[in-house]
């Protein structure tokens, strides 16, 4: 396998093509049209991350006269047991409504009533804040104010490292896969889109990228960050939804709010429209009250349509045929549900990287937005949302801060230094243990070690075996081609992911949030003691991480 | 019999659009100028099958048989 080399240089590098990488292109040319803004995207900006078509529910959104800011924030404190930084949150529920009305003018569908109203569900026990969104073409809404936008785009461009030189980013290195070109990218900013830890926790089928959240981000996102000595956060929240069984795609919230109940192995109902906390029912399946399923046959004709409609057509296509193969019929049969595999998502729960209301981390010039960033159960809202924030506090920032003087030969030897590190890793052809077998033996360890219930003992083991995989991994990961250096790169990541969980876990010595962190050997919740941010951060090396505490952030802007 | 794989039937014209679409770089070309599930690290979003401009392309799920 043979590498080339080359540079570019952008004013604005964005790294991540979701919805969160896409908008903030979009935003940052809107603002300042001259400015140059790329973005570098694994995958194919099209179809790429956590939404493929479209999704049937903007899930944050403050609509004016229905709820309020106030009501938003303390049910959200409430979910999270009050580990919620409030501006960035705030943040996030003043300018949904914007949001909506943005992407409406983009020609996104929002369903209404008769009398004009916006398609209100309730989506867990209390507030009314998910939007219905019938749109399937989302993405491709999305993919054509990018073109216009005349942002360049370099698809099939994985990110491996970021560059920062004294507490400034200056640019990253990409690595084009299907060429084999790794780039030096110059930047005088940088936005970090790049998703969750979705690879992260095995599924129950063993199937490694059945994944409940795009599989696509190992956690490149969290790792590369962390590398470059940015602040991660929650990464003890170790979270897990009740999703399909075998399939993990997302129904529930859809048939919940149209009607549908959940029920256990007793028949008893556990879930249904004015019950529907996800994170309970994964607690009373923990407690050994299922299996669940989800029952439709008290619902009309009409509703079993529409719950069709919006599963089949909107955000999932695929589940159809799924249904037939299994020859299943919601009206007629029982769905079982099941915990998905663990993930780590600052979109769905509150890992991720640290930044505050203006997307900014503690590195200057980067800021953070998406699923990469912890703003606690932010979802498609906080994409877009920060995707606009960090536009524009990229474009403030290269407005002010200036050049940073960079040494002579300081890019050129980062550069050579990668260079180097990933020729080494190609040059693992005669390694004999191929990516799946090894990601497969990593998340098992996750699973069996690092999540609830959790102990000091299990965790230590487990910390112990993913340091152990990571020292072994150069000598036993085979890598013979372009796509598998992609896949020993993201298995690293995987394991810097697994090790900065294992040491949050570690260190929360208490139990929170139900299921999500039950530690045995502590299990009460110590508002005294615990109430705060454990936050990670790397220090010489992978050995010597600092780990800080962060008191949480009640009122007012930072 | 494959139990997780791509079906692609004739009508294929062989453009590679679903190779390239393929938010996780599972499919290649194959000599007969046919796209095959190369890795089979696919997370059945459809990518492929909806983009397939002949509509010669269905992904199915790992562990059912067909
Ligand atoms: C199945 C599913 C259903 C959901 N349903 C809803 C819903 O109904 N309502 C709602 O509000 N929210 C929903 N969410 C949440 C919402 O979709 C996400 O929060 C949001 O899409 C995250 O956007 P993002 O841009 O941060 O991440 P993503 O969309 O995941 O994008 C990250 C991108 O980064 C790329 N990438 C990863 N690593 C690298 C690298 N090293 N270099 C370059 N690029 C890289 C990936 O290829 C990917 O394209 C759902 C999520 C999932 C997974
Ligand atoms: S369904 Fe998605 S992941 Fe699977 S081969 Fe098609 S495009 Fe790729
Ligand atoms: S997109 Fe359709 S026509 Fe084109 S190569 Fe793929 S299967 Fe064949």
């Amino acid at each position: 396998m043979k590498l080339s080399l080359a540079t570019m240089n952008t004013d604005i590098l964005i790294i991540g093509g979701g919805c969160a990488g896409s908008m903030a292109a979009i935003r940052a040319k809107e603002l300042a049209p001259d400015t140059s803004v790329c973005i570098m995207e694994k995958g194919h900006i099209k179809r790429s991350g956590s939404v493929t078509m479209g999704m049937d529910a903007l899930n944050v959104v403050i609509v004016p006269g229905v709820s309020s800011v106030s009501q938003y924030l303390n049910i959200l404190k409430r979910k999270c047991c009050d580990l919620v930084d409030e501006a960035p949150s705030r943040v996030l529920a003043e300018r949904s409504f914007q949001i909506l009305k943005t992407l409406e003018s983009w020609g996104v569908f929002f369903p209404k009533d008769d009398k004009g109203n916006y398609l209100l569900m309730q989506v867990d026990d209390e507030g009314r804040f998910c939007v219905g969104m019938d749109e399937p073409d989302l993405k491709l809404i999305l993919a054509k104010k990018l073109r216009e936008s005349k942002t360049t785009v370099l698809n099939r461009t994985m990110v491996t490292k970021l560059l920062v030189y004294e507490d400034r980013v200056i640019g990253a290195i990409g690595l084009d896969i299907n060429e084999g070109k790794l780039i030096l990218c110059e930047a005088k900013s940088i936005i970090l889109a790049n998703g969750s830890a979705g690879r992260f926790g095995l599924p129950n089928t063993g199937y490694l990228y059945g994944t409940f959240d795009f599989p696509g981000n190992a956690g490149d996102g969290f790792s590369l960050a962390f590398r470059s000595g940015v602040k991660i956060t929650g990464m003890e929240y170790t979270l897990r939804y009740p999703l399909i069984k075998d399939l993990s795609i997302p129904l529930l919230n859809i048939v919940l709010t149209r009607g549908a109940k959940v029920i256990n192995n007793r028949g008893e109902v556990v879930a249904d429209q004015s019950r529907a906390s996800v994170h309970r029912l994964i607690e009373e399946v923990d407690k050994g009250d299922g299996p669940f399923f989800i029952q439709m046959s008290h619902l009309s004709k009409a509703k079993i349509c529409e719950i069709e409609n919006v599963l089949f057509s909107t955000e999932r296509p695929m589940q159809r045929r799924y249904w037939e193969l299994k020859k299943m019929k919601f009206n007629r049969d029982l769905i079982e549900l099941h915990p998905t595999e663990a993930q780590l998502c600052g979109g769905h729960g509150l890992s991720g990287v640290v930044i505050n209301e203006f997307a900014e981390t503690n590195i200057r010039g980067l800021f953070a937005a998406g699923d990469v960033s912890s703003v606690p159960m932010q979802h498609l809202t906080g994409a877009f949302v920060f995707g606009n924030v960090a536009a524009e506090s990229a474009v403030k920032f290269i407005e002010s801060a200036g050049n940073q003087k960079i040494p002579e030969k300081y890019l050129e030897e980062q550069f050579n230094f990668e260079t180097k590190r990933i020729i080494g890793i190609t040059n693992r052809v005669d390694n004999f243990i191929d990516n799946t077998q090894y990601e497969y033996k990593v998340r098992r360890v996750i699973n069996e070690y690092l999540l609830s219930p959790k102990n000091a003992v299990s965790l230590n083991k487990g910390l112990g075996l993913i340091l152990e995989l990571r020292e072994q991994l150069p000598l036993y990961l085979r890598v013979r081609s372009l796509h598998e250096l992609c896949k020993a790169l993201e298995l690293e990541y995987i394991l810097d992911c697994a090790q900065m969980s294992a040491i949050a876990s570690l260190t929360r010595q208490e139990s929170r949030w139900g299921s999500i962190h039950k530690r045995s050997d502590f299990p009460n919740t110590d508002n005294e003691n615990w109430l705060k941010h454990i936050d990670i951060q790397i220090g010489e090396d992978h050995s010597d991480i600092k780990v800080t505490f962060r008191s949480v952030q009640k009122e007012g802007r930072a | 019999m494959n139990t997780f794989s791509i079906a692609v039937s004739d009508e294929c014209i062989g453009c590679g659009l679903c190779v390239d679409l393929c938010p996780l770089d599972c499919l290649r070309m194959g000599k007969d100028e046919k796209p095959f599930m190369n890795y089979s690290e696919c997370w059945y979003c459809g990518a492929c099958e909806i983009e397939c401009p002949v509509s010669c392309l269905k992904v199915y799920f790992p562990f059912l048989v067909y």
